[in-house]
C-alpha cells in the first residue's frame, strides 16, 4: 500500500507552522474500545501511519476493527541532493500529520485487551512520538 | 437507578489562578447549575470525586449533593474535564435536576452475550452508538442500556427501535439509528504488497497547485 497522501490540496506547499500546545480535539476515544495516544509532539508521516496500521492489523489477524484518527495533511518539501541554495522552495517529498500531545492516533475494538495492547505496542514501535495505551474503561 | 452521595464546599471566586491554587490544595473546582437555582461555584475533594467517578464508571447515576447548611440536591454529571495527558480531573459540571421533572440524559450502551456472527462466522461486533439520549424522571433513570447481541449475525444491525422498552424511559434518538452491528472482518489483501511497498515518495503531482 502506498503511503497516505491527500487526494487534492488547496496549496501545494505550506510553511512549517508550529507544534506548540496540546491537542485541541481528538484527544479521547471516539469509536473504539482501546487506543494509542501521543504524549509527545512531532510529525507522523504517511508511510509511518501505514506501517503502524499494518502492524496493528497483522497482530489482530482478521479480528477486530481499526480506526486511524490522524491524516497526513501537511506537505513537507525537500531540496534535491547536491543543489545550491536558492532557486525557490524544493518539491513536495512526503506528507505528514502534525501531532500534538494528547492526540489519539489509532483506535481498535472487537479484540481482547491483551491483543489490543500488544497490537498497539507494535504500532508504537513505528511511531516517532512517545505514546501510551488508553482504554474506554479508564475514561469516564 | 444508581444514586451516589457527594459532599461539596462553596467556592469563592473563579478563574485560572484560583482554580490552580484549589487543585494544588487537593480540591477540584466544580459548578452546579440548572433550572431550579442560580449557578453555584463549588469545590470538591479530589479523592472523593475520584472514587465517585470510579464507582460511576461509564454508567449514569444521580448524584445527591450534600452541603453544610443546605438541603440535599439531586444532580447528574454533565461533564468531567480531564487533562488529556495525565487524566487528572480539572473540573466537574453538575446539572441540578428536580425529582419531579423529566430530564434528558445520555445513557451508556452495554452489550450482553457473544454474537453468533462473532463466535461462528468470525465477524466483528461494532458498537455504533456508545450512548443513547433518553428522557425520564430521575427515579426511572437507567444506569445503562443493555443490548442482547447473542443472536446477532454478520451483516445484521440492532437499531434503537428494536431495543426493549424500559418503563418510564423515552428514547429521544431516531428509531432508525443503529446501535450495534456485526460486520464481516476486513480481509487483509495487502499482506504481500506491503512487503515491497515503495519508499516514502509522495507524488508531487498528486497535489494540485494553488488556484490563486
Amino acid at each position: 500500500m502506498p503511503p497516505l497522501t491527500p487526494a487534492r490540496t488547496k496549496y501545494r506547499k505550506t510553511q512549517k507552522g508550529s507544534l506548540a500546545g496540546n491537542a485541541k480535539g481528538g484527544d479521547t476515544l471516539a469509536f473504539g474500545q482501546f487506543g494509542i495516544q501521543a504524549l509527545g509532539r512531532g510529525y507522523f508521516t504517511g508511510s509511518q501511519i501505514e506501517a503502524a496500521r499494518v502492524a496493528i492489523n497483522r497482530h489482530m489477524k482478521r479480528k477486530g476493527k481499526v480506526w486511524i484518527r490522524v491524516f497526513p495533511h501537511k506537505p513537507v518539501t525537500k531540496k534535491p541532493l547536491e543543489t545550491r541554495m536558492g532557486k525557490g522552495k524544493g518539491p513536495v517529498e512526503y506528507y505528514v500529520a502534525a501531532i500534538k500531545p494528547g492526540a489519539v492516533l489509532f483506535e481498535v475494538s472487537g479484540v481482547s485487551a491483551t491483543i489490543a495492547r500488544e497490537a498497539l505496542r507494535l504500532a508504537d514501535t513505528k511511531i516517532p512520538i512517545r505514546c501510551r495505551f488508553i482504554s474506554r474503561d479508564e475514561q469516564v | 437507578m444508581k444514586q451516589l452521595k457527594l459532599t461539596v464546599l462553596d467556592r469563592e471566586g473563579s478563574g485560572r489562578g484560583i482554580s490552580r491554587r484549589l487543585r494544588a490544595s487537593g480540591r477540584i473546582p466544580a459548578i452546579l447549575y440548572g433550572k431550579i437555582s442560580q449557578p453555584q461555584s463549588l469545590a470538591i475533594d479530589a479523592k472523593e470525586i475520584g472514587l465517585l467517578l470510579k464507582e460511576v464508571g461509564d454508567s449514569t447515576a444521580i448524584i445527591e449533593i450534600e452541603q453544610d447548611g443546605r438541603e440535599p440536591r439531586l444532580s447528574v454529571l454533565q461533564e468531567v474535564q480531564r487533562d488529556p495527558m495525565t487524566d487528572r480531573i480539572l473540573h466537574v459540571d453538575l446539572h441540578e435536576v428536580s425529582a419531579s421533572e423529566k430530564i434528558n440524559v445520555s445513557v451508556a450502551v452495554h452489550t450482553k452475550g457473544e454474537a453468533v456472527g462473532v463466535k461462528i462466522d468470525g465477524g466483528v461486533l461494532e458498537i455504533v452508538a456508545h450512548e443513547i439520549q433518553v428522557r425520564c424522571l430521575p427515579k426511572d433513570l437507567p444506569s445503562h442500556i443493555e443490548v442482547d447481541v447473542s443472536s446477532l449475525r454478520v451483516g445484521h444491525t440492532i437499531h434503537i427501535g428494536e431495543l426493549p422498552a424500559i418503563e418510564g424511559v423515552e428514547v429521544l434518538d431516531d428509531e432508525e439509528q443503529p446501535v450495534v452491528s456485526c460486520v464481516a472482518s476486513e480481509v487483509e489483501e495487502e499482506e504481500a504488497a506491503e512487503e515491497g511497498a515503495p519508499a516514502a515518495t509522495a507524488p508531487a503531482a498528486a497535489a494540485e497547485p494553488a488556484e490563486k
